[in-house]
Order: structure tokens, then sequence, then C-alpha cells
């Protein structure tokens, strides 16, 4: 109980502190406001900090305070529309108001008890009279006391005088507040005691400290070098000791700005709490990872993003609990906050079991309020559609709630991150849950960089930025380097990204003769969605380096995001990815070549777009599975499962579903030991479901790639690709359900056919990649058939008419060059002698236009790439039903 | 002849080779590491006569404070510090107004006249009109 009372204590005083900074820029900012007219930002930075005041204020029962600020809030809401000037009596009142909340806050425990109404009612007659700017200037304000408003002096008076007289008053009085401010320390400050192992000390002095620890390093590695040559055993062994020293002295300086997330985590069993009660709904709130440490100005921008996701995630996340009950859920939701460390960054993810976001709802709801056309939203792709969410202006809040705030939306949750360093990605499934996850840098100050030159000179680019180095000589560049309308494209396994020369986009002279026999050393360079090859002089060295801001004269070039200082002493510039991609003019590009691009893409073999689910295992392996063989990932509960004969079933209710690890069937790593849900993925062989475990989904997307149908071969895995650096397998997934349940699968993978003394069955199979084309035949011919594999529609049209024995079944590609699978089954259509031949379409589209499309030109039946099972049993259909 | 108010010179160096910044106006010189500090440096020559100054040994660097930032500005030599009672005299009329925004006024030296510069006129980035130093 006293546990909770000192919780309570922290988040109070946190609160204090938090509104205090919020308080001194509010105060400057409305000064502004009045000197230079309306400035959006400005106003709207008025606005949240306020905002986040109430918000606050709200959830620890300080009622008064909340009031107060509620007013403010509705005030500036009409300056921020525009329906307010920002007069000298409104700004006036305004710090009036503001005042009254900082002694309030200075205050907090007697707060309630004090008398808001002299400020609330100097706010009154704006907020009731926005519509015409006379109105404000009538109003009575405490700082109206000057001659500025003459005509309604007299009828002020009352008001003025009650404020004056009230120990809060003092509008523009700033020295007063401050001197107030110090005196009421005394009865409030007893919570700040209490940490008397800490003292505060200012962000400048900590920046300094570190500058000059750089520096200090840097004098070190002078003195050793020069003493390098002398002989004196004293001066090496001081020289040794000091730069021990030194090195130790760097990372505490360092360490003093880094805090536990905790610091910012702790606050949420409250908000979470107070949320529920208020929207009658059940949550568990679940803290995990609160020891992790992050840069203290991340953390405290982290504040706000979170809180706006917390808040989020119960409001539209978390179902009432009949409403979860009736969907099978238990009544409780869970709420999931976990920070943790991966390849140099911090991740938080926000996880909740709540309704998920639905994607068509997001869409018609983008199209309602223009974010996009309606013609864009079909065209969007769920997982897109779940990115709307982030769009300026969108919010699905219903209504205007307390809860959800008003037009601060996800889109500044996303501004603030980035801003950070960081950003936010989203996950959901419809009635599974949604996860956010924030990925952010452990330090504003401090990290890793990639160091390149060009022309002499040399430059950082973030790691971060940085996906992986092409190395291409003069020889490889016509096979690598492709030209597209007039501009170097690089091929890259399958993908085609545009180069800049980081040469051209900084306009340094350069010799175009030169540049035709040199080696391309280009950096894979990413930002968002943008992603390109930037060629640089000099392959790159890492170095760890501490960002320092641009001056004035530097500020308003987009190529450069910061500066620098090197190992050696000298300066060196930040590039700027989506900067430098800018200047080179890539983007109005990007759209022209889309088109070129693509065809490019397509043109090429052996490469498909196809959907895959990726998930690890083990945390070194990933794997994928194609999207059409998955009916669902499910979150299952430990307890639902059952080892029957050592196999696990997944029980609900009269339905038994067997659910297999991955490490049991196939060459792979085990996996973690199961915790009490466990992500499934529930795949659908010949009508049957079984689950695979999948610890770690990592994404759903749609892959250009090209399949190595060779080097990582297994049972159970019928090939590999190369995703962002990482090999990725491809499962075999009618293999694994035949090994894994042969009491189900029995008849899957063999020969029964094979025996049959009767003439074999003759297929015809056109598909012009590579490695569906081997696969498929190795499938049909080991299920007992005859194969015919062509390249080509044409070439599958050309062995048609000359074959005599007789085909039964055409099994075609859809997307193929000369002859596509379309035009294919049409002229079989056409011709007489083949009119009849069934056509099976084996596709990754799987829209229904397509199929629709499809079943016009003729086509006999559909199915998906990779479903193997499905793929017999649709041949088996198809000439039996012929036979 | 120029002169600085001593009170906004922070230190003369001679930390005249800065590190070079593509696309920028033609008379920032680039950056100079002030320990640990970025410092940016502006050619006083290319700004008051449209000259590249030469790195020669007599050639400094003059770090003045504007705005809490601090530049460096690259003269060709620092001669000395002088002290005069008299307020400024003003710029001579004739004076072609795009010179006489640079000073402030002028100083009468015992055999010298000396132009005092205005460091904030100076720095109140970017000067229009000039080139890029690409």
């Amino acid at each position: 109980m006293s546990n909770e009372g000192d919780d309570l204590q922290e988040l109070v005083n946190d609160f204090v502190t938090e509104s205090r900074e919020h308080l001194r820029t509010v105060e400057t900012d409305l000064l502004r406001l009045e000197e230079g007219g309306s400035d959006a930002a400005t106003v709207n930075n008025v606005f949240r900090c306020v905002h986040s005041v109430k918000g606050v204020a709200g959830f620890l029962g300080l009622e008064r305070i909340q009031s107060l600020a509620h007013t403010l809030e509705s005030t500036l809401d009409l300056v921020r529309k525009e329906r307010l000037q920002p007069t000298p009596e409104l700004v006036g009142a305004l710090l009036g108001a503001i005042d009254g909340l900082r002694d309030m806050i200075e205050n907090v425990g007697e707060s309630n008890k004090v008398d808001i109404d002299p400020h609330t009612q100097a706010l009154r007659p704006f907020l009731d009279a926005p519509a015409t700017t006379d109105a404000p200037a009538a109003a009575p304000t405490p700082a109206a006391t000057g001659p500025a408003s003459e005509p309604h002096a007299a009828e002020a008076q009352p008001a003025t005088a009650e404020t004056a007289s009230h120990p809060q008053a003092g509008a523009k009085d700033t020295a007063h507040g401050a001197e107030k401010t110090a005196a009421a320390k005394p009865d409030g400050g007893e919570g700040a005691a209490a940490g008397a192992d800490s003292i505060r000390v200012s962000v400048d002095l900590l920046n300094r400290l570190m500058n000059l620890s750089g520096e200090m390093v840097l004098g070190r590695n002078q003195v050793l070098q020069a003493i390098g040559t002398t002989s004196e055993k004293p001066l090496h062994t001081a020289a040794t000791h000091l730069s021990q020293v030194v090195s130790e002295m760097q990372e505490a300086i360092m360490q003093t700005r880094l805090q536990p997330v905790g610091n910012v985590l702790q606050r949420f069993p409250r908000v979470v709490r107070d949320l529920c009660s208020k929207l009658a709904k059940r949550c568990r709130l679940v803290l995990e990872g609160k020891e992790v440490e992050l840069d203290r100005s991340i953390l405290e921008a982290l504040g706000d993003p979170l809180t706006h996701l917390v808040r989020n995630a119960i409001d539209h996340g978390i179902e009432r609990p009949d409403a979860r009950q009736a969907k099978g859920k238990p009544p409780e939701g869970t709420l999931t906050l976990q920070a943790f460390h991966q390849g140099g960054n911090v991740k938080i993810e926000i996880r909740d079991d709540g309704a998920g976001i639905d994607p068509e709802r997001l869409r018609r709801k983008a199209v309602e309020k223009n974010v996009i056309t309606a013609e864009q939203a079909r065209s969007l792709s769920d997982r897109d559609a779940t990115l709307l969410i982030f769009a300026p202006g969108f919010s699905t809040a219903e209504k205007l709630t307390d809860v959800s705030g008003r037009g601060v939306g996800m889109d500044v949750v996303r501004s603030n991150i980035e801003k950070i360093g960081g950003h936010v990605e989203v996950h959901s499934a419809v009635g599974v849950g949604t996860t956010m996850t924030i990925t952010i840098p452990l330090t504003l100050a401090i990290m890793p960089a990639l160091v390149v030159s060009c022309d002499e000179r040399r430059y950082v680019l973030p790691q971060n930025n940085v996906t992986e180095l092409v190395r291409i000589r003069a020889a490889d560049r016509q096979r690598r380097i492709l030209q597209v309308s007039g501009r170097e494209v690089l091929r890259l396994r399958g993908r085609l990204l545009p180069v800049v020369h980081l040469r051209d986009a900084l306009a340094l002279p350069d010799d175009p003769a030169d540049r035709s026999t040199r080696t391309y050393n280009l950096m894979v360079v990413q930002s968002g969605a943008l992603q390109y090859g930037l060629v640089v002089d000099s392959p790159p060295d890492t170095e760890e380096i501490v960002v320092k801001p641009l001056g004035t004269h530097l500020k308003g070039r987009a190529e450069y995001s910061g500066s620098t200082i090197l190992g050696d002493g000298r300066v060196a510039l930040i590039l700027d990815v989506v900067g430098l991609s800018d200047t080179a003019n890539l983007r109005a590009q990007e759209h022209a070549d889309e088109d070129v691009l693509r065809q490019h893409a397509t043109a090429n073999a052996d490469q498909e777009t196809n959907e895959f689910v990726l998930f690890r295992n083990h945390e070194t392996e990933i794997f994928a599975v194609p999207l059409g063989l998955v009916s669902r990932i499910q979150r299952l509960d430990r307890k639902e499962l059952v080892s029957v004969g050592g196999e696990l079933v997944h029980e609900n209710g009269e339905r038994a579903m067997p659910v297999v690890a991955l490490e049991r069937h196939v060459e792979a790593m085990a996996g973690p030991a199961l915790g009490d849900r466990t992500s499934v993925l529930v795949l659908r062989v010949k009508e049957h479901e079984f689950g695979l475990i999948a610890p770690r989904v990592e994404d759903i997307r749609a892959l250009t790639v090209h399949v190595d149908d060779r080097t990582l071969v297994r049972p159970g895995v019928m090939g590999s690709f190369q995703l962002d650096g990482h090999t990725v397998r491809l499962l075999d997934v009618a293999t694994i359900a035949g090994k894994a349940l042969p009491q189900l699968f029995v008849d899957v993978p063999t020969t029964q056919e094979r025996q049959n003394p009767d003439r074999k069955m003759r297929i015809l199979f056109a598909e012009d990649s590579n490695f569906f084309r081997r696969h498929v035949a190795n499938i049909i011919a080991e299920a007992g058939f005859d194969v015919v594999a062509c390249e080509d529609g044409d070439i599958a049209w050309k062995t048609l008419q000359e074959d005599t024995a007789g085909f039964d079944l055409l099994v075609t590609d859809i997307q193929m060059p000369n002859c596509d699978g379309l035009e294919l089954t049409k002229r079989i259509r056409r011709n007489e002698r083949t009119a009849k031949l069934p056509v099976l379409a084996l596709t990754s589209l799987s829209r229904q236009e397509d199929i629709d499309l499809g079943r016009a030109a003729g086509i006999t039946d559909y199915r998906i790439k990779l479903d193997d099972a499905a793929l017999i049993a649709a041949i088996r259909e198809l000439t039996g039903a012929r036979a | 002849m120029l002169g600085v108010e001593l009170s906004r010179v922070q230190e003369i160096n001679r930390m005249v080779e800065a590190t070079f910044v593509p696309r920028l106006p033609i008379e920032v010189r680039g950056l100079i590491n002030l320990r640990g500090n970025l410092v940016t440096v502006l050619d006083l020559a290319q700004i008051l006569d449209n000259r590249k100054s030469e790195p020669t040994r007599n050639a400094r660097n003059v770090i003045v404070e504007h705005h809490g930032e601090r530049f460096g500005l690259l003269v060709d030599a620092v001669g000395d510090v002088v002290t005069t009672t008299d307020a400024l005299e003003a710029l001579p009329t004739h004076m072609d107004p795009q010179q006489a925004r640079w000073f402030k006024g002028l100083v009468q030296l015992t055999d010298n006249v000396m132009l005092a510069l205005d460091v904030d006129a100076v720095l109140a980035a970017p000067i229009e009109g000039a080139g890029s130093n690409g």
C-alpha cells in the first residue's frame, strides 16, 4: 500500500518537473505570439504543452489544474483555428492563467483548494465571443490594467481587482512569479528532497563535458604518438595510466546521460488503471525491460508519444469485457510494454490483444476524410492501409473524447519519434491484436557511422541509413548497372535501384572519362521507403561519431544533417540521405522510371512477386512460407496446448489441431521454450489445418526474389533467397506436413499412380521461372504423371500443336514473356483440336478480378503457386474428371 | 585597415585551413574544430573585396560571437590593439552603399583612418547575390 503511495508521489514529482518545463516554453511562445502575430507552429506548441499538462493532471486527480488547463486549451484551440487573434489582451489573459497554473503546480498538494475562477473568468469572454475580433479587445483581463483597453475599463475593474487581490495574480510579472515559485518550495518540496543521492545537473554542462572528453581523447592520442619514440619508462607508464583513465572517464561521462526506460514506463500502470475504469474495460499491463537504458533527452521525448500509443491501445484496441468474451477471449485484455536492445537500437513494443486494426475501415475513413481517393484506397494493400493511421489529418476516434484528445493524432506521434532519430511500425491482425514497435537509437549524441571520401574530403553517413555495400569493378559495370532513360540503375538481387554519385549531388567536379573506368564503391542507403545506391570514392571506414548541430550558414542545406569531429580532429559533414536524393532529383525521376523499372524487373526470369510470411524460429534464422498457404496467424495459450504422443495438439472446442515445431522436421536451430502465449502459423494443406510454431513473426511482405533452389535445399526446404542481407529459407509446407502428420496426409507425397499399369496421364506445363519449372515439374512427376515442361506460352503452344499422343491437362503460369497464360488459353480455346483441354493456372496473383479475367479466357481452375498438395489434388481431379 | 571592437573578439588563432563544405555561399570557407566546438569560417576578403584570401604566414582567424554562435573571420593579418576615446565618426557620404553596409563608422588614428567593422552585418547570413563556393 505504502509502495503505491511512493509510486504516486513519484508520479506527481515527475508531473511537476515536466509541467514546469512545458510552462517555461509556453511563456516564451506566448510572448513571441504577441510580438509576431499568429505562427502555426508556435500556437501548436503552446496547445500541446497545455494539453499534456491537462492530460496528466486528469490522471493524477488534480481537478483544478485539469479544469484550468482545459479552459486554456479551449481558448488556444480557437487561436489555433484562427478564430481568435492573439491580441495583447488575449495573451495577457492567457499568461495570467498560465501563472495560475504554475502556482498550482508548484504547490501541487494544495492545488485542489485553489480558486481558479478569476482565471477562467478572464478567459470566458474570449471563449464566448470568438467570431468577432472586437470582443477580445473589450475583454476584461488582468493584463489589461494598462491604458490599452479603455472602452470597457470600468466594467473590467471588478475582475481585475478580484484577480489582483488573489495571491496568484500578476499576469506578465514573471519576476514576481519566480519569486513565489521559490517561496512555494519549502512546503511543497518534500518529494524533491527524497533523492539525496543525486543532484540535478544542467544538460548544457553535460554536453560540454562530452565535448571536452572527446577533445581529451584526441589529446591523449597525440601524447601517445609523440612519446612512442622515446624510451623513458616512467613516461610510458604514466601515459598508459593516463590513457586508461581517460577512456574510463569518457565512458562515465557518456553514462551520465543514460537513464532506465522504467522512468518513463512507471507512469503507465496508473494511466491504464484510470483509463480502464473510465471506459469500463479490463486490462492487465505488463512492463518488461524497465532496466534498458536510454539517453535522457530521448527518454523525455518518448513520454508523450508512448502515452498516446497506450491510450490508443486501450481506447481503440482492447474491447469491452463482454465483447471479448463473445469472441472467446479472456475478459481481461493484456497490454504489454516491452523495451529491449536490438542491433544497436532500443525497441519498445506496445502490444495489445485487442480488436486489431481493420484495414477496410481505415480505407473507408481515409476516403471519407479526403486523405486518399477511393481509387487509391482500392489499390492499397492491407498492410499499406494500416499505415494510414499515420497520415496527417487522420484519426479513427469516432468522436472527440477526453481520452483520445483533439486532433493531436498519430502523425504527431510519428513525427515526434522521427525527430529523435527513431521510427514507428505497426503490425496488426484483426481480432488478434496490434503491436506498435518504436525503434530508437541508444543515444542522440553518439552514433555508429560510415566515413567515406569524395574528392579527397571525408563525409559521414549514419550506419542506420546504410543497408549494404556493393563494389562493382568497371568490367562488371555493364552487367550490374543498367541505363534507364539516361540514368544509372543498379541491379541488385532482382530489384532495381537508382544510382546517385555523391560528386554530382554535392556539385563537385568529376571527369566523365575517368568515371567510366573507375570501380564503383556503392553504398545502398535507405530512409523510409526511399532506397538508392550512393557512389563514393573510397570504401567506407566505420567510426563512432558525436553529432554536432550545424551553424546558421549550413542549416538551409538539405544535403547535410549535421557535422562531427573525426578521430584525427578534423571536421566532417554528416550526409542526409533524403536531402541528397532531393538534390539528385531522385523522387521525381522515380515516378517516371517506375514503369521502365517494372518492365526490367518482370522481364527477368526466375523472379516472381509472391507474398510471404517471414518468421524466425531461432534468433539467427529466418524462414518464409507463402502467404497463400497460411489461413491465419494465431496466438495460442500454452494452457490450450496438449501433448499427445510426443506431438502437441491445440484443443479449442471440439476441433483439435496438430501443432508442430519446425526443428523437429526441418534442419533448423531449436526455437525458444514455449512461453505463456506463442504465435502459430495455421497452415492449410489439403483441407487439413495444422499449426507451425513461429515464435517471432517478422513480417508479411510481397517480395520479388530470386529463389536459389540448389544450395540450401533439404527435406522441408525448397530453396532460399536473400533479403536485406539475410538468407531466408523457403519452407516446403507439403513435405513438412507429410513428415510431421503422416496420419493426416497419408497420400500426399508419393507414388500410387506410379504403380498404376495403365497409361500415365500426360501433363503439359508452361512456366518461365527456372525455379518454379523445376520444382513443380518434379512434384507432378513424383505424383505419377508424365510432364512436358516449357519455358513460355509460345513454346507450350508449339509443343501442343506438334504433339500426337495428346495431353490430358495444361498447367500454366499466368505471367510469362512472349505469350502469357491468358493468351495461351485463348489460343487453345480457339483451336478445335485443343478446345476441350482443361487448363489449370498457377498464380501468385490472387485478386478476384484477375481470377475472373482468367475464367473468361477459358481457364478451368486456379491454384496458388507453392501449394503443392492442392496442386496435385487439382490435377487429379481435372484429369480424373476427363478419364 | 579595419577595426573590430575588442569586446567582440574571443580569440585570434592561426587555424586558417577550414574543412570545405560543398554547395554553400562563396564567402563560407568551411568549418574548423575549435576545441571540440564547430566554428563556421567566413572569408572577410570575399565579403568586402570580392576576392579570395590566401592562407599566408600572416593570415589569422578572428573568432567572434554572434547570437550565441561562434564564427571565424579570415583576415590577411592582425595589427595592433588601439584605444579610442572618441565616438565613431560617420562614414563619408560618397561611400558606395554596397560597401558602407559592412561598417559602423570611422575612427581617426594619429596617422591613419580605420573603418569600424559591423560584425553583425557581416554575419547576418547569407549574403544575397553572391555565388556558390562549388
